[in-house]
């Protein structure tokens, strides 16, 4: 039997939870461990990939995040891929101190993340024994919230308002007040983890970001405590580097509550199916889990959320699965307040980290090994 | 629609004005003609109004005088007599002085007067006598309560009253999802109607629900009317469904004070303010809560003017929320500069509670108190450890407020004993996180 079965591939940061935890899972499930190609290794020397063997073997291409060697190599391979963008020269990459958080140039690396993905499909072309888990494609578009937003619309997915073509703070400060609109998410479109975000709230004689990002004469950084812009030069001044980054804009709709709290969901979709669900509770409404964000209680929140509006959800969830084709994908979903509907606020390509939860005995990343060599089988 | 006329050596020109929601038409001329009208619009309801009684003190500033159209509450029925009223308000609990104006107001035919007596009575009643009361009160309430009260007769729910012996004394106004009460004019027709003429106690919850809940109009409407009788005020009483409190403005209430030179007491709740040069002779309370202070703020709290201050209660809130405060700032109220009267003092809801106690325990201010309230803040067991080892600068306290903190379980052992009466209940230790700045994920 082990004969017959596929061999696991890693591409990851090996000393990231991400790679053990699923390794624990390989094991649970009584396959041998994955190889794991190392972001760091295929960014130096994407020829490694290609070096390895093109026999049956399943991929799973994992976060290269949490990584200052690789968000480096990324910003490289940004300048490479688009040097008249790039904010750092290679130089100042070198030069580069690990600063804990620190915001560096997001555009860049995310256009080196780009260039490396494009790169990878090329060689996994010629690997027709390869079964890559989430393909290349979808992850790029995973990582452009404004790419998901229009996709997500056009499958009949509730999405919130969004603006286009805003390049300015004033012309973001117009749009709001022509929309009428109490509050903006303004979204890095290739950021993650609720870094590179804020809401922008205006009222009749004060405008304001609340964000997780921190000025300081040091550097920027994303911060768990959410700060309050109001100087309007601040403002101007964080907006516009979210905007010149490339960001993503939409209505901010006043989040459905459980007891005092507002919440969101992070729904993972396996196999194109609803497979495990979290609600995220917050005093505000950026819910995040890391931002001292609780995990709020599912059974209460089921009891809250009309059965009907549910299924609609579980719905909106299985189209992005399905235009996807990931293997697993965690979709943030909300409810509007009093229950009135719901709206996908994002598709996250790695967003497939829920530890500590299981269904039927089975953690997340067993329930994806189980679909995935089901579908192989 | 009021009415004003100004005549002067050859001048005889009349200026009426008359407000619509947005938008407010002027009509002006020479007396005895039509004249001629404009109508301005504007972007909100509270800016037409704010446009509409600018103009309304620059004609007065000119000389204008107020002949009539003013539609003030009341009806044709209602009387009211200076005289009598000024011997009411020179002492609002003595019920002497209303029975005698309920007898002047009863001979003019003025329902009021009737319920004077019957609320009078009523202090005193039992059994079926105030059975009895009681139905002929309702009766009265219900016959003249939309001319006595506006809006606020509508419900109890949205405008809570409080009675004195015919006149409101105390009133709570709230405004109401998906609702037309408006929060302002029913304070306002309360305030101009001869029922509400010795109002002392205002408090106001949610204004609006459609996002921003700003009290600048309720200020503005104060400033205008500047209620005498008013001596304890609380804007932004709402609960977390209504409104969070960062999406909450206090505004401007920097004119607020030269309003009400009485007022005793004094809340403000909100996420922001701005508080301007506090002058407030016979103040005795003093709160603002907020879930982050400004400097600024605090600065006007430090540097206010209130010599009769007995208690004064100040939330710092979070970093997050736009808090700037530190414990640095906190110096003039150790030195307890311009607080020689208070004896309760909250430092309230910080994420520097454990300076705040290092910074106490040798304090001026600590000496004159009886009651310190630490509470929901960030007090660790470092900040616990100070109290205890300094337990004699605050063992005469009758009381200490230190829950809802972030003490763990094993460093509370003892603090009991530290005063008369400690509150510690309801501690999250983790509320405290070492290291804030985070990498991004990449999901």
């Amino acid at each position: 039997m082990s004969e017959q079965q596929p061999r696991w591939l890693i591409l990851g940061n090996p000393e990231n939870r991400r790679v053990t935890l699923f390794q624990e899972a390989l094991v649970a499930q009584g396959y041998a461990p994955a190889i794991v190609i190392s972001w760091l290794e295929y960014l130096q020397r994407p020829e490694s990939l290609a070096e390895l063997s093109d026999k049956p073997s399943l991929l799973r291409i994992d976060s290269f995040g949490e990584s200052f060697g690789v968000e480096r190599h990324l910003l490289r391979w940004g300048v490479e891929a688009e040097p008249e963008s790039a904010r750092l020269t290679v130089a100042q990459i070198e030069a580069l101190q690990d600063r804990r958080g620190e915001i560096l140039a997001p555009h860049q690396a995310h256009t080196g993340l780009v260039s490396a993905l494009r790169r990878l499909d090329q060689f996994l072309a010629k690997k027709s024994k390869w079964r890559v888990l989430s393909p290349v494609n979808s992850i790029v578009d995973l990582f452009d919230k404004r790419t998901t937003s229009r996709l997500y619309e056009g499958l009949g997915v509730p999405v919130p308002p969004r603006l286009d073509g805003v390049e300015s703070f004033e012309q973001l400060r117009e749009a709001v007040r022509d929309r009428d609109w109490d509050a903006a998410f303004v979204k890095l479109s290739c950021g993650s983890s609720a870094s590179c975000l804020g809401i922008y709230q205006r009222t009749r004689d004060r405008e304001s970001f609340l964000t997780t990002m921190e000025v300081t004469d040091d550097g920027w950084y994303n911060n768990l405590r959410l700060q309050r812009i109001t100087h309007p030069r601040r403002l101007e001044q964080v907006i516009g580097f979210l905007l010149e980054e490339g960001s993503h804009i939409e209505q901010a709709i006043p989040k459905a509550r459980l007891g005092e709290d507002n919440f969101d969901c992070r729904i993972v979709v396996v196999a194109g199916e609803p497979a495990f669900l979290v609600v995220r509770q917050n005093s505000h409404p950026i819910t995040n889990l890391h931002l001292a964000g609780r995990r709020g209680d599912v059974e209460a929140f089921r009891r809250a959320v009309p059965d009907v509006l549910y299924e609609a959800a579980m719905e909106s969830c299985r189209r992005i699965g399905k235009a996807h084709g990931c293997l697993a994908i965690g979709v943030d979903l909300m409810f509007e307040e009093g229950f009135a509907g719901h709206y996908v606020l994002e598709g996250n390509a790695f967003g497939d980290l829920l530890p500590n939860i299981r269904r039927d005995g089975l953690s997340v990343y067993e329930w994806e090994i189980r679909e995935a060599t089901r579908a192989v089988q | 629609m009021p009415r004003y006329e100004f005549k002067e050596g050859t001048s005889n020109k009349f200026w009426e004005i008359t407000l619509d929601g947005e938008s407010f038409t002027t009509r002006w001329g020479k007396i005895g003609t039509a004249g001629q009208e404009t109508t301005k619009d504007f972007d909100s309801t509270s800016e037409a109004k704010r446009e509409y009684h600018k103009l309304i003190d620059e004609k007065v500033k000119k000389g204008y005088q107020l002949v009539g159209g003013d539609d003030a509450a009341g009806g044709a029925n209602t009387k009211t007599n200076p005289d009598l009223e000024a011997a009411i308000a020179a002492n609002p609990a003595n019920p002497e002085p209303y029975l005698v104006y309920a007898d002047w107001l009863q001979s003019q035919g003025d329902p009021r007067g009737e319920l004077i007596v019957v609320q009078h009575a009523l202090a005193e009643a039992s059994g079926p006598k105030k059975k009895e009361l009681h139905a002929r009160e309702k009766a009265l309430l219900k016959a003249n309560g939309e001319a006595w009260l506006g809006q606020a007769a509508e419900s109890e729910e949205r405008a809570k009253l409080g009675w004195r012996f015919g006149f409101v004394q105390s009133v709570h106004l709230s405004g109401e999802y998906d609702s037309d009460f408006n929060v302002e004019e029913t304070l306002e027709h309360l305030l101009s109607s001869p029922v509400g003429r010795f109002l002392e106690d205002v408090t106001i919850g949610a204004i609006d629900f459609e996002g921003d809940n700003t009290y600048q109009g309720i200020i503005d409407l104060l400033v205008r009317t500047k209620p005498q009788s008013l001596r304890k005020l609380f804007l932004g009483d709402f609960t977390y469904e209504e409104c969070e409190i960062s999406w909450s403005h206090i505004g401007n209430s920097g004119k607020l004070y030269a309003a009400l030179p009485k007022l005793e007491s004094l809340i403000l709740r909100s996420g922001d303010m701005t508080l301007g040069k506090i002058d407030l002779p016979e103040l005795k309370s003093f709160a603002v809560r907020t879930g982050g202070l400004e400097k600024a703020a605090f600065k006007a709290v430090a540097n206010a003017n209130w010599p009769k201050l007995e208690r004064l209660e100040i939330w710092f809130g979070s970093h997050s929320y736009g808090a700037e405060c530190s414990v640095k700032d906190l110096e003039p109220i150790f030195e307890a500069r311009g607080l020689d009267n208070v004896k309760w003092l909250g430092l309230m809801n910080a994420e520097f509670t454990d300076d705040i106690v290092a910074g106490l325990v040798n304090s001026k201010i600590l000496k004159q108190l009886t009651e310190l309230n630490l509470s929901m803040g960030c007090l660790s067991a470092e900040g616990v450890e100070t109290l205890k080892k300094h337990s004699d600068a605050f063992k005469h306290l009758s009381v200490l407020d230190i829950s809802n903190n972030a003490i763990e379980e094993s460093a509370l052992s003892g603090v009991k004993k530290i005063c008369a009466k400690v509150h510690y209940g309801d501690q999250s230790p983790d509320r405290i996180q070492e290291d804030y700045r985070y990498t991004a994920v990449g999901e």
